[in-house]
């Protein structure tokens, strides 16, 4: 292997290990949106005062009168131009208010019969800012298994609580109480495992610290087994995605969800030949779009695809499923309410 | 209703800029440019000032500034493959800034209090030892250097264009380049 090549695998491995907030286009057109307006404004204020300058003094202050700008500083591009997703969980900031961060969240669901993992982003207000309260705050969203969309959960124990989450170098050493018992099968039980590393990590990852793994510990002592049957002594690492995660993400919107008619279906996922679907349910549940949508990349690297979808007003779920290489049967189908305001 | 055929589907290829030849539109919006670079350009561009600034969060704080400012400039650009470089040679730009703001930022801290007992990136592992090692060696280089391995062999562009990028002379880029790379053989050495 050349020194370049060694270079390309490390920058590979380096950049494949980021993670993406889930409505980086929404905000770039919101961010657009109000740079257009502070624009315009200015301009009609210039070109107002210019006339007022030929004018009387009272004309002036009409003048300005007239270039008061509207409330809302997030005006679409154009009228019926695409925009983001309005996330629910996402609160708009008052000022002088806490850190409102975006913590990717691991949750399990069931893909033919195997537990998978799937990612959502909940918002939450930290009392502080740092990597660890950032870790204690998704943790304990994790755990309380409270998932935005109702087919993904948490196979953690209800009694379970986070007591701390602090770094010990490259491991996030966590600290669980009342996780000792649960009745979790083998399979959901390891799931459950990865779900909490995988949480841990890409928090980490997502304030650019890349981590070795998790150290768990129960009531502040370290741990061997957990549940009987899960393995968790030394540091837990993240198992391969193709092993760990569900075939198909449906990243955005997120379940209920209100978007504009216009707005943009992100997907994400390990799909034969890149090839996915995207189908639309109305209300009554009859399809009224389906089409099929090509991802980056094909399986088993996991590659991803934005597909912009314009629908009337009302409420729809999202669909995005894969078709078996064997038989066409739907494999991975990932789906959410949405409301289309 | 049959799946439609999938030319009414525009994904991104997520891991290396798509050529720009690749994007053809002379006549779109400064809105439609920006949805549509996004699908392509938004993920790699994080990823390139992920690999500048070692900060995932900034990085896409930094890519979200370069469409912003490619909407605003699109009047002036008017074309796909103007826009990609554009939007790489902001992204570097801002990077650039961010990291003389971090490196003012670090040294008050330093003096004013106790060494952050959270790991930065550089000192972060990655699972491959190997990748970790080559890329601690590459945040001991100077910025330009690191600059010209980013774009060289991450973004695989030509000198032409990293000198275009970095808006330096390519004998610069070849000289950043072969510097870069001879500090780095020590390191790489035993791996290659």
């Amino acid at each position: 292997m050349t020194p370049e090549d060694v270079l390309r695998q490390a920058f590979e491995a380096q950049a494949d290990r980021v993670e993406f907030a889930p409505d980086a286009l929404g905000s770039i057109r919101t961010r657009v949106g109000r740079r257009t307006h502070q624009r315009r404004f200015l301009t009609m204020s210039l070109a107002s005062l210019a006339t007022a300058a030929a004018a009387t003094a009272t004309a002036v202050v009409v003048g300005l009168a007239s270039c008061v700008p509207p409330d809302t500083d997030t005006a679409p591009l154009q009228p019926g131009a695409p925009s983001g997703p309005v996330v629910p969980t996402s609160p708009s900031v008052p000022p002088h208010s806490g850190v409102i961060a975006r913590l990717p969240i691991y949750y399990i669901g069931v893909d033919r019969g195997r537990p998978v993992l799937f990612r959502e982003f909940h918002s939450q207000t930290l009392s502080e800012e740092s990597l660890t309260t950032r870790m204690v705050e998704a943790v304990g969203i994790m755990l309380d298994g409270d998932a935005l969309d109702p087919n993904y959960a948490s196979s953690w124990p209800a009694s379970a609580s986070v007591r701390s989450v602090e770094l010990d170098g490259k491991v996030a050493v966590v600290d669980l109480a009342g996780a000792a018992v649960n009745g979790a099968d083998p399979a959901t039980a390891r799931a459950a495992v990865q779900q909490l590393v995988w949480t841990v990590t890409a928090v980490a990852a997502d304030r650019g610290t890349q981590l070795d793994g998790v150290r768990l510990l129960l009531d502040g002592k370290p741990v061997t087994t957990l549940w009987g049957n899960v393995n968790v002594s030394g540091t837990l690492t993240r198992a391969s995605a193709i092993e760990t995660l569900a075939q198909l993400w449906l990243i955005s919107p997120q379940e209920g969800d209100t978007v504009p008619g216009t707005f943009d279906v992100h997907l994400d996922g390990a799909v034969w030949e890149a090839t996915a679907v995207l189908r639309i349910r109305n209300a009554a549940g009859a399809v009224v779009d389906e089409k099929t949508v090509t991802l980056d990349i094909g399986a088993p690297s996991r590659g991803e695809a934005f597909v912009t979808v314009t629908l009337a007003p009302g409420r729809y779920t999202i669909e995005a499923f894969s078709r078996s290489a064997k038989d066409g049967s739907i494999v991975g189908l990932d789906n959410h309410a949405i409301t289309v305001s | 209703m049959a799946p439609s055929l999938a030319s009414d589907v525009w994904g991104g290829r997520a891991v290396a800029f798509m050529p720009a030849g690749d994007l053809t539109a002379s006549a779109w919006t400064a809105d439609e440019a920006v949805t549509r670079l996004f699908a392509s350009q938004y993920r790699p561009l994080v990823r390139l000032a992920a690999l500048l600034l070692h900060d995932s969060s900034a990085a896409e704080e930094i890519a979200q500034d370069a469409f912003v400012a490619l909407h605003e400039r699109w009047g002036r650009l008017r074309e796909p493959e103007k826009a990609v470089a554009y939007l790489r040679q902001t992204v570097v730009n801002r990077a650039r800034s961010a990291l003389r703001h971090r490196f003012v930022v670090d040294r008050f801290l330093r003096r004013q209090s106790e060494p952050m007992s959270v790991p930065s990136a550089e000192s972060g592992a990655l699972v491959n030892e190997t990748n970790a090692e080559v890329l601690a060696a590459v945040r001991r280089l100077p910025a330009r250097q690191q600059e010209a391995l980013v774009l060289r062999y991450y973004a695989d562009l030509s000198e032409a264009q990293t000198a275009e990028v970095m808006g330096v002379s390519q004998g610069a880029v070849k000289s950043h380049t072969a510097r870069a790379l001879a500090a780095l053989r020590r390191t790489m050495e035993p791996l290659s």
